[in-house]
C-alpha cells in the first residue's frame, strides 16, 4: 500500500473537515521522509511501508480527537479565522510603513509647492515612497492569512528589491527630464538598467511562483468551481490568455510610441483600452464556458 | 548504558520533548521525530502519534505556532515554531523536573 493510500484509508471514516485535510497533508510528508529514512536504512520499500502502517496503527486516535470538531466544519472555519495572523511585531512593521509612506506623500507634495519643481516632487518619493512600497510588497508577501501561506523570507525579498528598483528608476526618469533638463529619450534609456532587470526578476518569480493557497481552500475551491474547469478543459482561457496577451503588448507598445512623440496627453489612452478590451474578453470567454 | 529506558517516564515528558525541539530553531515533524530517535540512540522510539497529539495540544494552547514550508518538490512541510509563552513553559518544566528528580534520588536511596 502506498503512504496516500495508507492515509486516506486510515481517515476514511472521518468527515473532511479543513483541519483533517490540513493534518492530512502534514502527516504525508512526514511519513514520506521516515520512509526515505528506513529505506536509507537498506529496508526494502514494502518492509518500510510495513514498518510504517505498524507504528501509525493507532492513528486514529488523533483522528478521533478532531472528529469531536468534525461535525462544526463552520466553528473550525471561525477557528482558523480567528487566530490572529498578523502578530504584534507585523502590525507595528506595517504602521510604520504607513507613517513612513504618509511622511513621504506629504513632504513630497510641500516639496513641490514651495519650490514649483516636479524634480523635488519624485526626488523625495524616490525614497519616502519606494521603499515603504517596498516594504509593504514584502510584509504583504510573507503574511499568513486564513487562506494563504507566507512566502518564504528571501523569496519575498527579492520581490521587494525588484520592485524598489523598478521605483527608483521609474521616478529617476522624471527627475532627470524637469531636474536635469535631460531630453526625454534620454531620460527614458534609464529605465533599462533600472526597469528591465527589475521586471525580469519580477516575471521570473511569478512564473516560477508555486500555490500558497492553504489545502483546505484548495478542496474548496475545487468543490464550488466547477465552471473553472469548463473554462479550462474548453480551451477558454488559453484564448483568453493570449489575446490579452496580444492587446496588452498593442497597448504597452502604442503607449511608449506616444511618449516618444511627446503626446503625453494622450499616452495613458492605449491602456485603458486595453483593460477594457480585457474585460470584454474575459466576460465573453466567462460566458461561453458556461 | 546497561539500563533500560522508561517509556511511561519518557512518554510523560512528550511535550518538554517537542518544546526543547524548537529551542534552537523551528523543525517539522519528521525532524522532531528524527531528533528523539537520534538522542535516544535508536533505544526507545518515541510513537509518532503520540507527537502528533502533542504538536496539536501545544499548539492549541499557544505554546507553539506552525507554519507551512516552501517546498516545491513532493508535499509541502508542516514546520513548528515554538512561542515566548513555550519557552517559558519549558523552563518551567525543566525546573519542575531538577526538583522530581531530586526527590526521587532521595526517596530511591536505600537509608
Amino acid at each position: 500500500m502506498e503512504l496516500k493510500e495508507f492515509i486516506d484509508n486510515a481517515f476514511e471514516k472521518y468527515e473532511e473537515s479543513p483541519e483533517l485535510i490540513d493534518f492530512k497533508e502534514e502527516l504525508l510528508t512526514n511519513l514520506q521522509d521516515r520512509l526515505n529514512s528506513l529505506e536509507a536504512t537498506g529496508l526494502k520499500r514494502a518492509e518500510a511501508l510495513k514498518k510504517i502502517e505498524i507504528e501509525f496503527a493507532d492513528i486514529n486516535k488523533i483522528a478521533d480527537q478532531m472528529s469531536l470538531a468534525k461535525k462544526k466544519e463552520v466553528f473550525e472555519i471561525q477557528y482558523m479565522s480567528l487566530r490572529h495572523f498578523v502578530t504584534k511585531p507585523r502590525a507595528a512593521i506595517y504602521t510604520i510603513l504607513g507613517v513612513l509612506a504618509a511622511f513621504g506623500l506629504i513632504s513630497a507634495g510641500l516639496s513641490y509647492l514651495a519650490s514649483g519643481k516636479v524634480e523635488a516632487l519624485t526626488g523625495v518619493l524616490m525614497v519616502f515612497l519606494a521603499i515603504p512600497l517596498a516594504g509593504f510588497v514584502y510584509m504583504g508577501l510573507t503574511q499568513e492569512t486564513v487562506t494563504r501561506n507566507p512566502m518564504r523570507p528571501l523569496r519575498a525579498s527579492i520581490y521587494a528589491i525588484a520592485v524598489f528598483v523598478f521605483l527608483f528608476g521609474a521616478l529617476l526618469v522624471p527627475l532627470l527630464v524637469f531636474g536635469e533638463a535631460k531630453s526625454l529619450e534620454g531620460a527614458l534609456a534609464i529605465l533599462i538598467p533600472f526597469a528591465l532587470p527589475s521586471i525580469g526578476v519580477i516575471a521570473f518569480l511569478i512564473i516560477t511562483e508555486s500555490d500558497y493557497r492553504k489545502s483546505w481552500v484548495l478542496k474548496e475551491a475545487e468543490k464550488h468551481n466547477e465552471w473553472a474547469k469548463n473554462f479550462e478543459a474548453s480551451g477558454n482561457a488559453q484564448t483568453f490568455g493570449l489575446m490579452t496577451a496580444a492587446v496588452w503588448i498593442l497597448a504597452i507598445g502604442a503607449f511608449v510610441f506616444l511618449l516618444f512623440l511627446k503626446l503625453w496627453i494622450f499616452s495613458w489612452i492605449p491602456l485603458v483600452v486595453a483593460l477594457a478590451v480585457m474585460m470584454l474578453l474575459l466576460a465573453h470567454y466567462m460566458k461561453k464556458s458556461l | 548504558m546497561s539500563g533500560k529506558l522508561s517509556s511511561d517516564i519518557l512518554r510523560g515528558h512528550t511535550d518538554t520533548i517537542v518544546l526543547a525541539s524548537l529551542l534552537d530553531r523551528d523543525r517539522y515533524g519528521f525532524e522532531i521525530y528524527n531528533r528523539v530517535l537520534q538522542k535516544t540512540e535508536k533505544l526507545y522510539e518515541l510513537k509518532e502519534t503520540t507527537l502528533y497529539s502533542s504538536y496539536k495540544r501545544l499548539e492549541k494552547d499557544g505554546f507553539i505556532e506552525s507554519y507551512w514550508g516552501d517546498e516545491t518538490q513532493g508535499g509541502r512541510r508542516k514546520y513548528y515554531r515554538i512561542t515566548e509563552q513555550g519557552r517559558a513553559l519549558y523552563h518551567q518544566k525543566l525546573e519542575d523536573y531538577e526538583f522530581t528528580k531530586k526527590i526521587l534520588e532521595r526517596l530511591f536511596t536505600e537509608v
